[in-house]
C-alpha cells in the first residue's frame, strides 16, 4: 500500500463515538430570553444570588457582538434555534447511588469506556459524568470526602458548599469576559465543581466525561477548581457527542486557582463529533479556559489533545500573578477532512519571576485549517519573567492549512522570551527511511506521527497518553503529499 | 479628544486639502494621473484611517501620526538645499554617503520636489533612465504610465492612497533588459520643516528588464516636524536582481510611514535593507510579492529606538509560485521609553510548493521602560514547505557583560562592544561599503548618547 493510500485511509477513519443513546430528555424548547434563565435557575433550585448573576451576565451578552477575528468560518449561529436545557428525565428523585442510575445512561458509558462503576476502582480514576447538560454520577465521592476533598457537581455545589462557589465563581473568566463566556455565564446548566483543601494531594486522577446527547441542544458547562495552599490535582476531561448533520454549539467555561504553592494540572482529550468527512455537522467548540496563578510558585498545567470539533476556538490560558508561578501550555491539535482549530495559549506574567512554557503541535490534513495563536505578554511588573514557546505544524495532504500567529509583547527587559515554530510536511526522507526498514508505509507515517506528538502526548497521564495516542492514529495516519 | 475622532477629522482636512491639491493641479495633469489620484482619494474616503485596534496597526499609534499630518502643510513649490539652511544640516548628517557632493548617481529631493543642483545623473549605462518624473507625469509618458499604481498598493492601504492622491513628483529608475547598473544609484529625501511643519509623498517606481541589475539606496534626513509618506514601487523583470536600501534617519520631530511593495517575476532576486533610527514614529512597511517561479527574496533589518521614539516594522512575504524561498532577518535594539514592534507574515499560497521561508526576529531591551511587540506569522496552505520562525527578546546577557568587565572593559564600553555585536549581525551583510562604514558609525555614535543604564 502506497503512502497515499495509507494517509487516505487514516485520513477517512469514521467517528466511533457517534452513536446516540435513547433516554427520555428534559428539554426546553429552543430561544434564549430572560425567562429561559430564569427557568434553567429554577430548575435547579438556584439561591438568588446565582440567578442575578445569571442575569447580569445575559444581559451584558446581549450587547455583546459575536467576535470574527479567529481564523475560522462558519454560518452565523442563530442563538434562538438552540436548546438551552437538556437534562436525561429524574425517574421521581436523584439517583442516591450508581445502581439507581438509568442503566442505559450507564451502558452509554460503558461503550465510551468512561470507567464509571465503582467495581472499576482500580482504574484509579474518579468521574463525574456530564450527559448533556447534567451531571448524572459522581464516583469515589465519600473516599475523597476523607480527605476533604469536594467533588461533585456543579448543582450539587452551589447547595452544599454555596460559600466557596460564591467566592471563586467568575473570579478567574468574569461573565463579562468574552461573548461565549458571557452565554455560558448565563445559561451553562451543570459542570463540575472541585476544591482541594489546604496541604492535601489529590490521590487520585479527577475526570469528567462530557458527551452532548440530545439533537439541537447546546451545551454549556462550567468547571471550576479550587486548590487551596500546598495542594495539588490532577484533573482530566473527555468529550464526545453522537453524529448528526446539523452543527451544535458547546461553549464551555473552565476555571482554575491555584493559591500558594498549589498545582494544578488539567488534561483534556477533545473528542467531539467532528462532522463528516465533507463537512457537514460537527460541534462548534468554543470554549474559554483560563487558569489563576493566585499565589506564590503555585503552578498551572494545561495538556490537550484536540481530534474532534468541526471548530475549535479554544486558549487555554494562564495569569501568573504570584512570584515564581509557573505556567504550562501542551497541545496537540489535529484538523482533518473540514476541521478548523484556531487554538493556543495565551500566557499572562506579572509576577516576578515567573516562568511558562508552551509547546504547541499541529497536525492538519485533508481540507482541515490549524492555526495556532497565542499570546506571551510580560507585564512591566514581571522582572525575571521567562517564557519559551514552540509551535510546530505537520500538513498532511496538499489541500489543508496550518497558520502561526504569535503575539510576543514584552513590556520589562528583564524578561526572556523565545519564540520558534516550524512547518513542514513528513519528509520523504523520514518515509524512505523507515520503509527501507521494513516498516509499512502506514506503521511509518504513524511513527512518525506519534513522534511529533510525544512532547505532549508524555505530558498526559497514562490512561489518556494511551487513548490519545490512539485517538491520533484513528482519526488519521499516513501522510505524504 | 478620541483616538476615533482624531482620526476621522484627519482623514476629512486630509481629503479636502487632497481635492485643492486635484483641483489646482488638473491643467498641468495628464487623464492617467487624475484618474489615479481620484481613484486613491476615494478609497482613502472609503477606508478612512486605522482604527485603534486595527490588526494591521495595533502597535503603531495611527492617531498621534494623524495628528502630525494634520498639522502640516502641503509641501511648498520648488526648493533646493542649498538655500535651505535646515535641509543642508540633515544633509550634513549623511555626508559620509557622499550626497553634499556631485560624486555619484544621485536624485535629491527637497520637501518632495527634485532639486536639480544636488542632483547628478552623469554617465548612466546606455539605456537607463533614473530621473525625477514630475516632467514626465506632466507630458504622460509611455515609461510610467503602464506601471504607477500596479499593484494598487492605493486601492489596498490608506497610506499608499494618501501618496498617490498627492502624487507630483518621484524618482524613476528603468533599467532595460541585459543592463548590469554596476554603481548604487541614490534616491535622497530630505524633509525640512524648519519653517513650519511639512507633509510630503515622495513616491519612487523602479523598474528591472529580464536580467538586468541595480543597487538602489534610499535615503530619508530632514529636520524639524514632518509628515514623510514615501512609497516605492518596485518590478522585477524574469531573473533581474535588485539590491534595495533604505535608510530612514527623519528628525526626531516627523512621522515616517513608508511602503515598499515589490513584484518579483520568474528567477528575480531581490535584497531588501532597512536601517530605520530617526522620526518620532517610523512604520516601516514592505510587501513582497514573489509572483515568478524560483524568485528569491532575502530581507533584513536593523531599527534603533531611544526616547520616545516608535519604531514599527511590518513584512508581508506573498509566495505564489513553486520553487521560491525568502528570507527574513530584523534586528531591534530598543532604549529609554522607546517602543519597538516587528510584525511579519509570510503566506503560502496553494499554489507555492517548494517553497522555503524563514523568518526571524529579534531584539535588545537597552532599558527598564524600553518595549517590544513581536508577532511573526505564517500562513500555509501547501503541505511542500519548509517554513520556520522564530523571535527572541530580552537584555544583554550578564555573564557576557562580566566576562567584558573581568577584562578590563568598562560598563559603558563593555555594553557598548555587545550591542555594536550584535547589531554587526546585520551590519556587515550591507555590500555598498560606504553604505556599511556610515552605518557601523551611526550605531557606534547612537550608543554613546545611551549606554549609561546598568544591567541589573
Amino acid at each position: 500500500m502506497s503512502a497515499n493510500q495509507v494517509l487516505d485511509q487514516l485520513t477517512r477513519e469514521e467517528y466511533k463515538h457517534g452513536f446516540v443513546t435513547d433516554i427520555e430528555s428534559d428539554v426546553f424548547a429552543p430561544g434564549l430570553d430572560e425567562d429561559v434563565v430564569r427557568r434553567i435557575s429554577a430548575k435547579k433550585g438556584e439561591p438568588e444570588w446565582l440567578l442575578e448573576w445569571r442575569l447580569k451576565a445575559f444581559r451584558h451578552w446581549t450587547k455583546m457582538k459575536e467576535p470574527t477575528w479567529a481564523k475560522v468560518s462558519y454560518p452565523p449561529i442563530d442563538y434562538q434555534a438552540i436548546s438551552y436545557y437538556a437534562a436525561p428525565k429524574p425517574k421521581g428523585e436523584g439517583p442516591k447511588s450508581l445502581d439507581e442510575v438509568d442503566p442505559e445512561l450507564l451502558a452509554t458509558y460503558e461503550k465510551l469506556g468512561v470507567p464509571l462503576k465503582e467495581r472499576e476502582i482500580l482504574a484509579g480514576v474518579a468521574v463525574d459524568a456530564v450527559f448533556d447538560s447534567v451531571s448524572v454520577a459522581t464516583t469515589f465521592k465519600d473516599k475523597l470526602k476523607d480527605l476533604g476533598i469536594v467533588f461533585c457537581s456543579f448543582s450539587e455545589a452551589v447547595h452544599e458548599h454555596p460559600d466557596l462557589v460564591r467566592r471563586w465563581l467568575g473570579s478567574v473568566v468574569p461573565p463579562q469576559d468574552n461573548f461565549f463566556a458571557a452565554l455560558n455565564s448565563a445559561v451553562f446548566s451543570d459542570g463540575s465543581f472541585c476544591y482541594i483543601p489546604k496541604g492535601v494531594r489529590c490521590p487520585m486522577e479527577l475526570s469528567t466525561y462530557f458527551r452532548i446527547n440530545q439533537a439541537d441542544t447546546g451545551q454549556f458547562e462550567r468547571t471550576l477548581i479550587v486548590a487551596d495552599e500546598g495542594a495539588s490535582v490532577s484533573y482530566l476531561e473527555g468529550c464526545t457527542a453522537p453524529k448528526r448533520d446539523r452543527n451544535q454549539l458547546h461553549a464551555a467555561v473552565v476555571e482554575l486557582v491555584a493559591l500558594d504553592d498549589a498545582k494544578i494540572k488539567y488534561s483534556t482529550v477533545q473528542n467531539w463529533y467532528p462532522g463528516d468527512k465533507d463537512g457537514k455537522g460537527g460541534i462548534y467548540n468554543f470554549v474559554t479556559k483560563r487558569g489563576k496563578c493566585q499565589g506564590a510558585r503555585s503552578r498551572i498545567s494545561w495538556t490537550q489533545v484536540e481530534t474532534g470539533s468541526a471548530i475549535t476556538w479554544k486558549y487555554p490560558s494562564c495569569v501568573l500573578l504570584g512570584d515564581d508561578s509557573v505556567g504550562e501550555f501542551y497541545s496537540v491539535a489535529l484538523a482533518n477532512n473540514y476541521q478548523q482549530a484556531d487554538t493556543g495559549s495565551k500566557m499572562i506574567h506579572v509576577g516576578r519571576n515567573t516562568r511558562s512554557t508552551i509547546i504547541s503541535k499541529g497536525i492538519s490534513a485533508g481540507h482541515g485549517q490549524n492555526t495556532y495563536r497565542g499570546g506571551v505578554k510580560i507585564l512591566k511588573s514581571a522582572a525575571g519573567a521567562r517564557n519559551y514557546s514552540q509551535c510546530d505544524s505537520l500538513l498532511l495532504g496538499d489541500k489543508c492549512g496550518a497558520h502561526t500567529f504569535p503575539y510576543l509583547e514584552v513590556k520589562n527587559s528583564s524578561a526572556q522570551i523565545e519564540h520558534e515554530a516550524s512547518t513542514s510536511k513528513i519528509g520523504e526522507d523520514q518515509l524512505f527511511y523507515c520503509r527501507q526498514r521494513g516498516l509499512s508505509a502506514e506503521d511509518a507515517v504513524s511513527m512518525i506521527v506519534n513522534g511529533f506528538a510525544k512532547r505532549v502526548i508524555k505530558e498526559l497521564p497514562m490512561e489518556f497518553a494511551v487513548e490519545a495516542q490512539k485517538l491520533l492514529g484513528v482519526s488519521l495516519e499516513g501522510s505524504v503529499g | 479628544m478620541n483616538a476615533g475622532v482624531a482620526l476621522a477629522e484627519g482623514v476629512g482636512a486630509v481629503v479636502d486639502r487632497a481635492r485643492a491639491f486635484a483641483e489646482r493641479e488638473r491643467g498641468a495633469t495628464p487623464l492617467f494621473l487624475q484618474n489615479l489620484r481620484q481613484l486613491a482619494l476615494e478609497a482613502l474616503v472609503r477606508s478612512g484611517f486605522p482604527e485603534p485596534g486595527h490588526e494591521e496597526w495595533r502597535y503603531f499609534p495611527v492617531a498621534e501620526a494623524v495628528r502630525l499630518l494634520s498639522g502640516c502643510a502641503g509641501a511648498s513649490g520648488a526648493a533646493n538645499a542649498s538655500r535651505r539652511p535646515g535641509a543642508r544640516a540633515a544633509l550634513a548628517a549623511v555626508a559620509a554617503l557622499g550626497y553634499a557632493e556631485k560624486r555619484q548617481h544621485q536624485l535629491v529631493f527637497v520637501n518632495g520636489s527634485l532639486d536639480p543642483e544636488l542632483s547628478t545623473l552623469d554617465n548612466l549605462p546606455k539605456g537607463v533612465h533614473f530621473h525625477g518624473i514630475s516632467r514626465l507625469l506632466e507630458k504622460g509618458s509611455p515609461l510610467v504610465e503602464p506601471r504607477l499604481g500596479l499593484l494598487r498598493g492605493h486601492q489596498r492601504h490608506p497610506f499608499v492612497a494618501l501618496n498617490t492622491a498627492f502624487l507630483a513628483d518621484g524618482a524613476l529608475l528603468l533599467v532595460p533588459d541585459r543592463v548590469v547598473c554596476t554603481t548604487p544609484l541614490h534616491v535622497v529625501n530630505v524633509t525640512d520643516g524648519t519653517d513650519g511643519a511639512v507633509a510630503t509623498h515622495p513616491r519612487v517606481l523602479l523598474v528591472l528588464g529580464e536580467n538586468a541589475q541595480a543597487t538602489v539606496v534610499e535615503t530619508f534626513v530632514g529636520a524639524g516636524p514632518a509628515f514623510v509618506n514615501p512609497v516605492t514601487e518596485a518590478y522585477l523583470g524574469p531573473h533581474a536582481f535588485l539590491d534595495h536600501y533604505t535608510l530612514q534617519e527623519g528628525s526626531a520631530e516627523a512621522a515616517h510611514v513608508g511602503t515598499f511593495d515589490a513584484h518579483l517575476a520568474p528567477g528575480g532576486q531581490l535584497f531588501t535593507h532597512l536601517f530605520s533610527a530617526g522620526s518620532l514614529l517610523a512604520r516601516n512597511e514592505a510587501s513582497v510579492h514573489l509572483h515568478g517561479d524560483g524568485a528569491g527574496l532575502t530581507m533584513d533589518g536593523l531599527y534603533l529606538g531611544r526616547n520616545e521614539q516608535v519604531v514599527d516594522n511590518h513584512v508581508l512575504v506573498d509566495h505564489a509560485r513553486p520553487h521560491c524561498g525568502s528570507q527574513q532577518y530584523y534586528k531591534g535594539i530598543l532604549d529609554g521609553k522607546a517602543r519597538g514592534a516587528f510584525d511579519g507574515k509570510v503566506i503560502v499560497k496553494p499554489t507555492a510548493s517548494r517553497t522555503d521561508a524563514h523568518q526571524k526576529n529579534r531584539n535588545l531591551l537597552l532599558s527598564p521602560e524600553a518595549t517590544v511587540d513581536s508577532k511573526p506569522q505564517l500562513e500555509i496552505y501547501n503541505n511542500d514547505v519548509k517554513a520556520t520562525h522564530g523571535s527572541a527578546t530580552g537584555r544583554l546577557d550578564p555573564d557576557a557583560l562580566f566576562y567584558l568587565r573581568s577584562r578590563g572593559f568598562g560598563e559603558t564600553e563593555a555594553r557598548a562592544a555587545l550591542t555594536l555585536a550584535f547589531a554587526s549581525e546585520i551590519a556587515e551583510r550591507i555590500k555598498v561599503e560606504p553604505l556599511r562604514k556610515h552605518l557601523e558609525a551611526r550605531v557606534l555614535a547612537w550608543l554613546s548618547g545611551n549606554g549609561r543604564e546598568t544591567a541589573s
